[in-house]
């Protein structure tokens, strides 16, 4: 780890979430059945978290929640 | 007896419904670690120990009123214990669980067994599958052989061509990487991509910090597998169009966001999670099998105590404790929400779990390095004027 990563999570890691508040809050505005990038699918997955979120057994791949984005369904 | 309404309910089982494999993975967390039960258990589990699990996870979903229940069917290697086993245990437990629980059925499966008998088997049972594959054929040779050491590579690739047909798509639930850090990072998720995966993990192969894993010296700052997730990660975040899932990505992506994660592996969430062994002994999870003999245990079986005792046992609450579960380095660290402290059995020390986790360095880098790029494309997503970062 180097020092310059110390000094940015130390000052900024947990500011994400308040620093950017208004784009987390406006999403990524359109469908989330529409093809898009990880990080869209990610901020569709935080409007809509779907089911109570399952922190899943590490040695299985069944789906976890969340499944077609924004959605809390199975994966695929 | 335990109220059930002071206990969180567990919301996954993973049922150990055959014990042993037909695989000789060097790196296994049921044959090459610490616990060796697996010597003394039975090979597979009996028709009577499936239906007493049904009854206690009907008792439990009533009991919680669980709208959903996911149901892993797990080993070993799972598919040794044939078809019309799997069809008995999954239809056994659709029955015992009462009409509001919806369960939803995996099998996790290194695949050589798989075929279109199999698969059509599934289909009408709907339980989905889960693949083992660790890249090429070479870097899957490298720890994924059949004991006689032939290639499991093959097989496996024969497994996923069937999975991603039209036909069999549906029950396609993706591909269980084992971090191999001499393998080129991009070539081997590019060529798990080129199984179409709806989804995939990349695990970190399994040590701490009384037993390394491979390339891993305890409190070696470097953070080679740091440095081997931060290449697929990169890979995978830029593409303009996400290709599939990775579950370790997506919950650090969430967890930055202010969002939750959705593997044991990162972030402070209570894990619901629970075991069931051939024996019906009820279990933590049983990673925790690379730590110590019998650090799994919770000494409860399904003929002598409910879901509900089990969640009351010390290891099951730590786990589910979040920040308070954690040693006191984790405690002070900024990364803690994020991070969690990692996979539990990695924080072993051969005494505790308290300590940081083997791979807290990579742990840390890959956290920096996504944290970093989250934060520059947040500032492009911003209104014109705004300021960033």
């Amino acid at each position: 780890m180097s020092r310059h990563d110390e000094s940015v999570i130390r000052t900024k890691l947990l500011d994400l979430e308040e620093e950017f508040a208004d784009v987390l809050a406006a999403g990524v505005g359109e469908p989330a059945s529409v093809p898009a990038s990880a990080l869209s699918h990610s901020l569709n997955r935080l409007r809509d978290p779907g089911e109570d979120s399952v922190s899943g057994f590490q040695s299985a791949i069944d789906g976890h929640p969340g499944g077609p984005p924004g959605r809390g369904s199975a994966i695929g | 007896m335990t109220d059930p309404t002071a206990t969180r309910p567990f919301r996954e089982v993973v049922v150990k419904v055959h014990g042993r494999c037909n695989l000789a993975c060097d790196y296994c967390y049921v044959y090459r670690h610490a616990d060796q039960s697996w010597r003394r258990k039975p090979a597979m589990m009996s028709r009577h120990t499936v239906e007493r699990l049904a009854d206690r996870l009907g008792e439990h979903a009533r009991a919680h009123e669980l709208g959903r229940l996911r149901v892993v069917l797990h080993g070993g290697e799972p598919l040794l214990a044939g078809v019309d086993f799997l069809r008995y245990a999954v239809g056994t437990i659709r029955a015992a669980l009462p009409d509001g629980t919806t369960p939803t059925f995996a099998v996790q499966t290194n695949g050589v067994l798989v075929d279109e008998k199999v698969l059509r088997a599934f289909a009408e049972e709907e339980i989905r599958v889960g693949v083992s594959l660790d890249g090429s054929r070479s870097t899957n040779d490298r720890h994924r052989r059949f004991a006689g050491g032939r290639s499991s590579h093959p097989a496996v690739v024969q497994a996923l061509d069937l999975l991603r047909s039209a036909r069999f798509r549906h029950l396609y639930a993706g591909i269980l990487c084992t971090v191999d850090v001499h393998a080129d990072p991009v070539e081997t998720y590019e060529h798990l991509l080129a199984h179409a995966p709806p989804a995939m993990d990349l695990l970190l192969p399994h040590g701490n910090r009384q037993s390394p894993p491979p390339a891993r010296p305890v409190d070696d700052r470097r953070s080679a597998y740091g440095d081997w997730l931060v290449a697929v990660f990169d890979r995978w975040y830029a593409a303009p169009v996400q290709e599939t899932r990775i579950r370790l990505f997506e919950s650090l992506l969430d967890l930055l966001l202010g969002g939750t994660g959705h593997t044991e592996a990162l972030g402070l969430g209570p894990i619901d999670v629970v075991t069931v062994d051939t024996d019906g002994a009820i279990e933590q999870s049983d990673i925790l099998k690379t730590a110590a003999e019998g650090a799994a245990s919770t000494g409860l079986h399904l003929l002598t105590g409910s879901f509900d005792d089990v969640a009351q046992h010390p290891g099951i609450r730590a786990r589910r404790a979040g920040l308070d579960g954690l040693g006191p380095e984790c405690r002070e660290c900024p990364v803690v929400r994020i991070c969690g402290g990692g996979l539990h059995a990695h924080r072993y020390d051969g005494t505790s779990f308290a300590q940081r986790s083997v791979y807290c360095p990579d742990l840390y880098h890959l956290i920096a390095h996504a944290h970093r790029r989250l934060g520059a494309d947040l500032v492009r997503r911003r209104p014109r004027g705004r300021p960033g970062i």
